[in-house]
């Protein structure tokens, strides 16, 4: 009798809880009817991957907060947040194709897989990308992503991913500075691998980011930047050379590299245990207890002249994109978001507060943005003298050699497959 | 019963099979005749993504993998679940203690035992290296999971190991037998040893079957493991159909690729079937 | 028994014991890690911990729900297990009548036991997206009932075929409805095994990640097993906080399970295999 009662309750319990689920999805099929909130504004759903657990979290947070604010009433944004990067762009793809897209937006653009772009499924800015506004981005950000005409993507973040170097250990392995030529760094490697101190982090898992940088500005200082811009076939010489000497510095990586993701690796540096990672400006943010110790430096070549003295690797595109809609008014509020966050004094605030470095330009000459001090303050600097750059190579493969990427880059390090294989097979996926 | 209330009762059953199993299956193979990016259209290409996958090395690594782990349910996981039980049946002291930790791996998520295994096997902050450290076996320290000479091995352990679950379904069985088969083989002077395989061991054929069935059912469809501890890696040497599923399809996205690779798994999964069905024959004409 | 005291019984127990060593040692292992900070884990594993601190914990409490994952991983857990078992305690009960498509319907059932639905990430995805359960515990729930449905079906049937036909006879001669036979001496009867495949259908939608990961959007729906992950995949992962959040998911399962220990083994070894 009484464990009959015992289930009976559970029976309640549970039906509650589905007229619980059933009430709140029945609410939120309301709100995506009317796209109204309760005041009346007009509700932007947006999704993005900066947790506010970050400094450029916490600083779009804050933007968007100011941005309610501002049109209480009006438009409101929500927002949800995957701070899981890899797995949140998978998630907006799903999302276009089950016809349930973000109204906002942002994503990791790849002129190789336009997907995005050509399901139909994203809003055209064109008519209201007037002058003043284009005239807010990077040179070429806009173009590079006008897709079929139509301006689906509006250019927002855009960085260089930069040397970082701990000198704290590279003092206790006797180097002074960091050393220009790629020699140099290969012997300081040796040098602080001999001290006890491992020197690079790298990883393969996911989309081996930081393995990937360290192979583009190889590529780079062979092919130089305008080649590689070019873009064309990855099965060239350069590139087999850059691969040799990519697995040149995996004798000087972490035991977990392989495997490891973006989160390991840069804990790796930032707990000082490895002495050189290539990371975004947003590494300063996670680098609290060392910040001191750090240094940012300039990128080494060959010094053969193929690639110019100051050259960066930056990362993807990674535009603002948002809904089609046939709500005129929803259309406005999206712009206006749009406006609002590439506009000047966003740009400013998201810079120095959240270490975030934009498409939209910054006002260079602004006191504040010019007494920046400590590591963004070179990270500034070292990308006000660039006279070459060239985006990660992987961010122009093909969706599918991306993902045979992590396995292959394994297969070089542990000498399974020869960096001429390693280019080849790479090459044949990319096709 | 009436044929209204047959319906009734049957309905929400075969519902859920539908829309679950048979439904899919059907989209399944569908999908697997067109290349399809999952956003724009798609364009029929007939057997062309059954031919890439059976030239695919990668393909052929995660179904060698995935029949490794099959392998390792049946030879390992469930022999070791067996032996516990046989011992516990027993009855030592603190036999009932023992069921209930032994058990307890199996009210931990795959998720967090995953994980924890990852630490487990870290090169730097492992346990596993330290430990081998600290006895003095140093060289044996190892990068367990970067290795694809070890990384397989170490991604199976923790299921091989964790067997609470068969090793209570194989007690249960156990629990069945009548104590009088055991006396009387002691009062013909039958030691411990001898009891379990003559006595305990005829005996447990559909406890067997159940482990059989339950396990190999799980390892054809195991993701958790390989994709939190190793990701498929290194160099896709525990990649299983389950994660070449996944990352043709949220990776690459080439749907009908991974469609073909589902159709595969199902394919082995009524492999399997048709030989537990075997086992299963051959038990009921024992029976009768 | 003269046997207590042979080399045989002390083997046994040595080995009982290591097992248990084993199992437990890593466990033993995370919760002490999981009161370190982040930079001993990395810098010093092993070293005897010299701060140990509910630090990691009060961070993980304060930055993330992980009140409501938990009520949402139970939730999930309690309504695949009610859907799915309502279902098949029916199904399995209207089966031990005969009808046309009896057999047909045993075939398939048992066929898909060995369907590994991981192959029908899309379909569920659209499907789920379609009847707009997407982001919502029901829609995860619902797809945990009807992946483990075949499971169910094969315990609860095999339990109900071994309870002999002549119950079900009297009972139609003392003249109960079928409906009546069912809830009076079948369901009672059959308990031993709903309960095993309640066990089993909770601990495999406990342990799901996959779907869940899927399925999932925002905070509302989020398991504990998303959560987790989370943890380890993020730009901010922290060794540590990952430590403190999965023995925040480990600790209350490890509760429920040492109250309900009896109940749990009882029920399944009577449950676990019969027919």
């Amino acid at each position: 009798m009484k464990k009959k009662r015992v289930l009976s309750v559970l029976l309640a319990a549970a039906m509650a809880v589905s007229m619980l689920a059933g009430c709140g999805s029945s609410k939120k099929d309301d709100q995506q009817k009317a796209e109204k909130s309760d005041s009346g504004a007009v509700v932007l759903n947006m999704y993005h991957s900066w947790s506010t657990d970050s400094e450029r979290g916490a600083a779009l947070d804050k933007l968007i907060q100011e941005f309610n604010d501002e049109n209480k009433g009006k438009i409101e944004v929500k927002v949800t947040v995957n701070p899981d990067f890899p797995a949140y762009q998978e998630k907006v793809k799903t999302m276009i194709s089950t016809d349930t897209t973000p109204d906002i937006f942002h994503y990791n653009f790849n002129p190789n897989d336009l997907s995005r772009q050509e399901s139909g499924k994203l809003m055209d800015f064109t008519k209201y990308m007037d002058d003043e506004w284009a005239d807010r981005f990077g040179e070429g950000d806009l173009e590079t992503l006008t897709v079929n005409g139509e301006i689906s993507s509006i250019p927002f973040e855009k960085a260089g991913a930069v040397f970082y170097y701990n000198k704290e250990l590279f003092a206790q392995a006797g180097i002074d500075e960091f050393p220009d030529t790629w020699d140099g760094l290969l012997k300081a490697c040796a040098d602080l691998k001999d001290a006890g101190i491992t020197p690079f982090s790298l990883y393969t898992a996911d989309d081996a980011w930081y393995t990937c940088n360290l192979f583009t500005y190889l590529a780079a200082s062979y092919a130089g930047t305008e080649t590689l811009n070019e873009g064309g076939s990855i099965d060239t010489a350069e590139m087999k050379k850059a691969a040799e000497m990519l697995r040149k510095f995996w004798d000087y990586t972490t035991g977990d590299a392989i495997g490891a993701n973006y989160s390991v690796a840069m804990n790796n540096f930032a707990s000082g245990k490895t002495a050189i990672a290539i990371d975004g400006p947003w590494l300063i943010g996670s680098l609290t207890d060392i910040q001191d110790k750090v240094g940012i430096a300039k990128a080494p070549s060959f010094k053969d002249g193929k690639v110019a003295e100051n050259y960066l690797v930056t990362d993807a595109q990674t535009p603002w994109a948002a809904a089609k809609t046939d709500d005129a008014e929803k259309e406005e509020a999206i712009v206006a978001f749009m406006k609002y966050i590439t506009s000047e004094e966003s740009v400013k605030q998201l810079t120095l507060e959240g270490a975030v470095f934009l498409s939209p330009k910054l006002n260079m000459e602004d006191p504040d943005v010019k007494n920046t001090e400590g590591l963004l303050g070179e990270y500034l600097a070292l990308n006000s003298v660039v006279e070459g750059s060239t985006v990660n190579i992987q961010r122009n493969l093909t969706t599918t050699a991306n993902t045979k990427l992590p396995s292959l880059l394994e297969s070089l390090a542990l000498d399974s497959v020869t960096p001429d294989e390693f280019i080849g097979q790479l090459s044949k996926e990319n096709q | 019963m009436k044929k209204r209330q047959t319906v009734l009762y049957m309905a929400p059953a075969v519902i859920l099979i539908l829309a679950f199993f048979l439904g899919p299956l059907c989209y399944l193979g569908y999908v697997s005749f067109f290349e399809w990016n999952g956003l724009g259209p798609k364009a029929f290409v007939g057997f062309a993504n059954f031919q890439y996958i059976f030239s695919d090395p990668v393909f052929r690594m995660a179904f060698k993998n995935t029949v490794i782990w099959l392998l390792s349910a049946l030879f390992l996981h469930i022999p070791f679940g067996l032996l516990l039980a046989l011992l516990l049946n027993r009855q030592p002291r603190g036999w009932k203690f023992l069921r209930v930790m032994y058990f307890i791996p199996n009210v931990i998520s795959t998720t967090a035992v995953a994980f924890l295994w990852y630490f487990i096997y870290h090169v730097d902050v492992g346990l596993l290296n330290n430990i081998l450290k600290s006895i003095g076996l140093g060289r044996l320290a190892h990068a367990w999971l970067n290795d694809p000479g070890t990384a397989l091995v170490c991604n199976q352990v923790p299921f091989i190991f964790y067997v609470g679950l068969t090793m209570i379904i194989f007690l249960t069985q156990l629990s069945t037998v009548p104590k009088e088969l055991k006396e009387a083989a002691m009062v013909d002077g039958a030691t411990g040893i001898q009891i379990d395989i003559h006595v305990y061991l005829p005996m447990m054929k559909p406890a067997i079957i159940t482990n059989i069935m339950l396990n190999l059912a799980f390892c054809l469809r195991t993701f958790e493991y390989p994709f939190l501890m190793t990701g498929g890696g290194p160099a896709n040497s525990t990649t299983n159909l389950s994660l070449y599923i996944y990352r043709e399809m949220v990776g690459s996205n080439r749907y009908g690729i991974s469609m073909v690779a589902g159709l595969v798994t199902v394919l082995l999964g009524f492999g399997i079937m048709i030989l537990v069905n075997m086992l299963q024959r051959e038990r009921r004409s024992c029976h009768e | 028994m003269n046997s207590r005291k042979s080399p045989e019984r002390t083997i046994m127990y040595i080995f009982l014991a290591a097992v248990l060593v084993f199992m437990m040692v890593p466990f033993f292992w995370l919760l002490v890690s999981s009161f370190r900070p982040n930079a001993d884990l990395f810098n010093e594993p092993f070293a005897v911990p010299k701060h140990l601190s509910l630090e990691n914990f009060k961070a993980v409490m304060e930055s993330h729900p992980m009140v409501l994952y938990f009520f949402n991983t139970v939730a999930v857990a309690a309504l695949a297990t009610v859907i799915s078992i309502l279902s098949a305690t029916l199904a399995s009960y209207a089966m031990l009548y005969r009808f046309t498509s009896r057999k047909i319907l045993t075939v398939l059932f048992s066929m898909c036991l060995f369907i590994p639905t991981n192959a029908f990430l899309v379909p569920y995805y659209v499907m789920i997206n379609k009847i707009g359960l997407y982001d919502n515990i029901l829609g995860i729930a619902l797809v945990y009932a009807g992946v483990n449905l075949p499971m169910s079906l094969m315990v609860v049937r095999g339990y109900m075929e071994t309870i002999p036909g002549e119950l079900l006879e009297s009972a139609k001669i003392d003249g109960a409805t079928a409906g009546q036979a069912f809830r009076k001496i079948i369901l009672p009867i059959s308990k031993p095994g709903i309960v095993t495949a309640c066990v089993f259908i909770v601990i495999n939608s406990w342990n799901e990640l996959l779907f869940a990961n899927l399925l999932n959007q925002s905070d509302a729906s989020r398991t504990i097993q998303v959560a987790i992950r989370s943890f380890l995949t993020t730009f901010e992962a922290n060794y540590a906080y990952a430590f403190a959040a999965m023995v925040i998911s480990i600790l209350p399962t490890i509760v429920i399970y040492a109250m309900l220990t009896d109940k749990i083994i009882g029920g399944m070894t009577a449950g676990a295999v019969k027919g």
